[in-house]
């Protein structure tokens, strides 16, 4: 198996070198035998990563702790499911995965159907199989998967009792699959650019990967957040980690890229911004794997290993230089079908507004996560910049995006008039400011949580607007009956409608965002058997406490019969886990969930006459920013579907003298 | 297996070691709002990445005393800044979880502020300029010389109306 | 190393020579390559383009995005950019002579005429 395993990586190496070689030779030559030759590699290269994977997988499901990754992320009394997944909790492992996924996509683009015959394939394979020489080089020589002891341990180190969730099954791999979709627009654009193809084909070929890409990083995000709610026994679910920021920073400029594409697709302009932002949403994802695997910022998520951060700081700054090197030679090709917009008032303008935005509010997390080491080398002095700084910084950046993404429906592509505006706003907004009003009157007056409510409700109404008056018109042009009306409409303009549902999750996680971080409450108390605690209309009542074992894990829990205005809601089990190969305990929380807000229960410590301590939380509105988060992907899937309409984008064309 | 059960207590009786001797620190909570206002503003330096509010005292035996510490300040009747210039004396702007807002920190805060100023400035211009270079030109309408020509292109126009529909 | 048996030898062996048969085959074949001419393709794309930009110019006014003045004028842009590829069309279609489907078209034409002028007075 040892040598089998470590065969796949360096031929793996190997044929990665070959194809780049071959395929750039092809390209030079215009020999298409060649070309085909890399092509076989690249499907080989495929064969390579998938059987290394499976070699790791049986490895760690067989406990071969000779291994050393086995032996540092797996013990014998793991469930499997956890054995297998320990393939993603080390850096080795999860830079295989990243490996696969990239060859998986590379067989995807090169031989899907769509992109037969098209002569930018070979540039993209070149460009895509850089990044797996790169990979590769790194498994073969740098983080080693299949690496022997020299002697054959019993037992493994185990794994983290932390990645020992569902979250962290899911949360890893969405993530990988976002930062390596990101790669598939950037090598379109290099391709376009470098064959001189200046006009919108790599952007209509890339714009269902780059979706996926971007609902994968969202995803990976909120997972992640999803599991540190549940898993870390801390109440929150986003900290502003380095690690944290590296996964949000392309997320923003991908949805900057998403947008500002269409403005090229409909009116062939701003083709220079879109290559910068997807190169520097490519750069960013590697710039996260620098941040995460090199150590120079503390994060919770820092893997061990070193130097292997080095080695992506080089591979992003070469990536990126040629990359600019490109854009700037063909610079002038670009620059000259530079459009004109017509109205200071279009939809235009506004996904620029929007752009600005999420690219600011980009640059403000990057500058937050560089800011200690800007410090440090400035003047000497370190500074921690966490979770204030970003809350306070970010909050207005974002909450002026809604607004933007409230207004932006009522307004037309090329030229809307103030006029026509004036008419669409007027009432969602008169509705809004009478909702903010009525909220302050029930008692909300936490400024950010009214302004940021209003704006939501303006948001809701427009978009419900949209789809309403959609309906109207297309029912006065068809006379459909309304539900055919309202299912025609959105099939034939999946992406619009696709991304109006998108918005409306984004509008539901900002909800629970708002609800959940101005109006929280928490209590820590210790109180004896019998007793009980009270946190707003709750009542906990402390009934017992136990342990039990379960594997080689002690398990300490509390009975918790909680009341809710007197009415009982169930008994409860806060856990606290003493695992048998791992130092630290970790807690399981007691979540009691609703539409309203989570009561969240940890159990703390306790004494020998049963004297526990608890923390108490009464976190409002989770359950939104999960239901929000469902709703991005139903609308991020509705957009990528492939039906068979809504595949024709409108173009529109300046003002033509010429015609009469 | 009871071997669990006593770390359980001995961590108890590192937490509450200082309760049982001083009375008066048990008043304020450590999930207290007071408390939070105070302690949230240092970073916990064990590795957690989280601040002293939120870091568990269970799992990270330095916040457990820096608490302690805290909580007698407060009792001493200390107010939030007082506190914080007293730490960011003995360990420098490293200890507070978000950078002071004077001096060269203050960039951190102003910075992404200014950039984002520059730029929709610089947005606001380059779309004068794309509008004004339209502006300069002529709407076009159509005209048409006569009769015959006008309903051949409303034919048209009607035909086109038809083959957009397909698309509807 | 003591781990390595004849199976894994085998199945490295194997490995190897899938890789190099997948490089190697597309060397010894010889492949062409599809050229397909796309002008007319573009025609028709350019076409369906704008008559989308048309329904959604339509779209927009109905759901009073934009003004009356700005909508006719509008309309009236792409619609004879679509009626000049129409007339290319015609001209590409011209060529090779189909004289049913010519005929047919005229018929067609001839028909909206007739609609046409008898809907007249109603205006639109």
């Amino acid at each position: 198996m040892f040598l089998f395993a470590n065969a796949t990586i360096y031929i793996g190496l190997a044929i990665a070198i070959y194809s780049l070689l071959i395929i750039t030779l092809g390209i030079s030559t215009k020999n298409q035998k060649f070309i085909n030759s890399g092509k076989g590699g690249l499907i080989a290269l495929f064969v390579c990563a998938a059987l290394a994977m499976l070699s790791l997988f049986y490895l760690l499901a067989t406990s071969q702790f000779q291994y050393e990754y086995v032996h540092d992320y797996t013990s014998s009394e793991l469930p499997i499911i956890y054995k297998l997944t320990a393939l993603w909790a080390g850096n080795a492992g999860s830079l295989l995965l990243w490996t696969f996924f990239l060859t998986l996509y590379m067989v995807m683009i090169v031989f899907s159907r769509k992109m037969k015959g098209n002569p930018m394939v070979p540039y993209i394979s070149a460009i895509l199989l850089a990044n797996a020489v790169f990979f590769f080089f790194i498994l073969g020589f740098v983080a080693k998967p299949f690496l022997l002891l020299d002697t054959v341990p019993i037992e493994g180190k185990g794994l983290n009792p932390m990645l020992q969730n569902p979250g962290m099954i899911i949360h890893p791999v969405t993530l990988y699959l976002g930062y390596v979709g990101l790669a598939i627009p950037f090598a379109f654009a290099m391709a376009a650019l470098i064959l001189k193809n200046v006009d919108d084909f790599w952007i209509k070929a890339t714009r269902r990967w780059t979706i996926i890409a971007w609902l994968f990083l969202s995803l990976g995000n909120i997972f992640g957040g999803q599991w540190a709610y549940v898993e870390l026994g801390w109440g929150g679910y986003w900290a502003w980690d380095p690690v944290e920021n590296a996964s949000f920073m392309p997320w923003l400029t991908a949805t900057a890229f998403l947008h500002s594409v269409m403005i090229q697709e409909r009116k062939n302009m701003l083709k220079i911004w879109n290559i910068s932002l997807i190169i520097v949403s490519y750069a960013l994802t590697l710039f996260g794997t620098f941040l995460v695997r090199s150590g120079v910022l503390t994060s919770v998520h820092a893997f061990a290993n070193s130097n292997l951060g080095l080695y992506f700081l080089i591979f992003m700054a070469v990536a990126v230089i040629l990359a600019l090197y490109v854009l700037m030679s063909r610079y002038n090709m670009l620059k000259r079908s530079a459009g004109e917009f017509q109205s200071f008032v279009s939809k235009e303008s506004s996904f620029l507004v929007n752009n600005l935005l999420l690219v600011g509010a980009a640059f403000a997390v990057f500058w937050g996560t560089i800011f200690p080491l800007v410090s440090e080398a400035v003047r000497g002095t370190k500074v921690t910049v966490g979770l204030p700084f970003f809350n306070k910084v970010e909050a207005p950046i974002l909450l002026s995006m809604m607004f933007v993404m409230a207004v932006c429906p009522m307004l037309a592509w090329q030229r809307s008039t103030v006029k026509n505006l004036k008419k669409n706003f007027t009432i969602p907004a008169i509705l809004a400011v009478l909702g903010m009003i009525l909220m302050v009157k029930l008692g909300i007056q936490k400024a950010w949580a009214v302004i940021g409510y209003g704006v939501i409700i303006l948001l809701l109404i427009t978009h419900y607007l949209e789809f309403y008056r959609g309906v109207k018109a297309r029912r006065k042009m068809t006379k459909e009956t309304p539900f055919v009306a309202l299912y025609r409409l959105m099939i034939r303009n999946r992406r619009r409608y696709g991304g109006y549902i998108v918005h409306l999750g984004i509008a539901f996680i900002t909800m629970g965002i708002i609800g959940s971080q101005n109006y929280d409450l928490e209590t820590m108390k210790t109180v004896d058997l019998g007793q009980s605690i009270e946190i707003k209309d709750y009542r906990l009542n402390y009934e017992r406490l136990d342990q039990k074992r379960e594997g080689i894990n002690d398990i300490v829990y509390a009975d918790i019969t909680v009341f809710k205005n007197g009415k009982k809601l169930g008994s409860f089990q806060p856990e606290k886990v003493f695992y048998g190969n791992w130092e630290q305990p970790s807690s399981e929380v007691a979540i009691i969930s609703s539409l309203k807000e989570d009561l969240y229960i940890v159990l703390s410590a306790w004494e020998d006459d049963g004297r526990a301590t608890f923390v108490v939380k009464v976190n409002p509105m989770m359950n939104w920013l999960w239901f929000g988060s469902f709703m991005i992907v139903i609308g991020a899937l509705f957009a990528v579907w492939n039906g068979k309409y809504g595949n024709v984008t409108p173009r529109y064309t300046g003002v033509r003298r010429e015609v009469s | 297996m009871k071997n669990k059960i006593y770390i359980g207590l001995l961590l108890i009786a590192v937490i509450f070691q200082g309760s049982i001797f001083q009375v008066e620190a048990r008043q304020i909570n450590y999930k207290s709002a007071e408390f939070k206002a105070v302690a949230s503003q240092f970073a916990c330096t064990c590795g957690c990445g989280q601040d002293h509010y939120e870091c568990d005292p269970n799992t990270c035996n330095l916040t457990t005393e820096f608490k302690k510490d805290l909580v007698e300040m407060m009792n001493k009747g200390w107010d939030k800044d007082k506190i914080r210039k007293y730490y960011v004396n003995i360990y420098g702007e490293e200890i507070l979880t978000s950078p002071e807002k004077s001096g060269f920190s203050l960039m951190a805060w102003v910075l992404p502020f200014v950039v984002l100023g520059a730029a929709a400035a610089a947005l606001f211009f380059i779309i004068r300029k794309w509008v004004k270079k339209k502006g300069a030109e002529e709407v076009v309408v159509t005209e048409y010389d006569n009769t015959e020509e006008e309903v051949e292109g409303e034919i048209l126009s009607s035909m086109i109306d038809e083959e957009r529909k397909k698309y509807l | 190393m003591h781990d390595i048996t004849i199976i894994s030898m085998i199945f490295t062996a194997a490995l190897a020579l899938v890789c190099l048969f997948l490089i190697l085959s597309p060397l010894f074949k010889w492949d062409t390559y599809l050229h397909v001419s796309t002008k007319n393709q573009d025609l028709a794309s350019t076409k369906e383009a704008l008559l989308t930009t048309l329904n959604e110019i339509e779209f927009e006014y109905k759901m009073d995005k934009i003004s009356h003045a700005d909508y006719k004028s509008l309309k009236k842009q792409y619609e004879s950019e679509v009626a000049s590829i129409m007339k290319e069309e015609e001209q590409i279609t011209d060529k090779p002579v189909d004289q049913e489907l010519m005929a047919e078209v005229e018929k067609e034409i001839e028909a909206q005429m007739k609609s046409y002028q008898s809907k007249k007075g109603e205006g639109k």
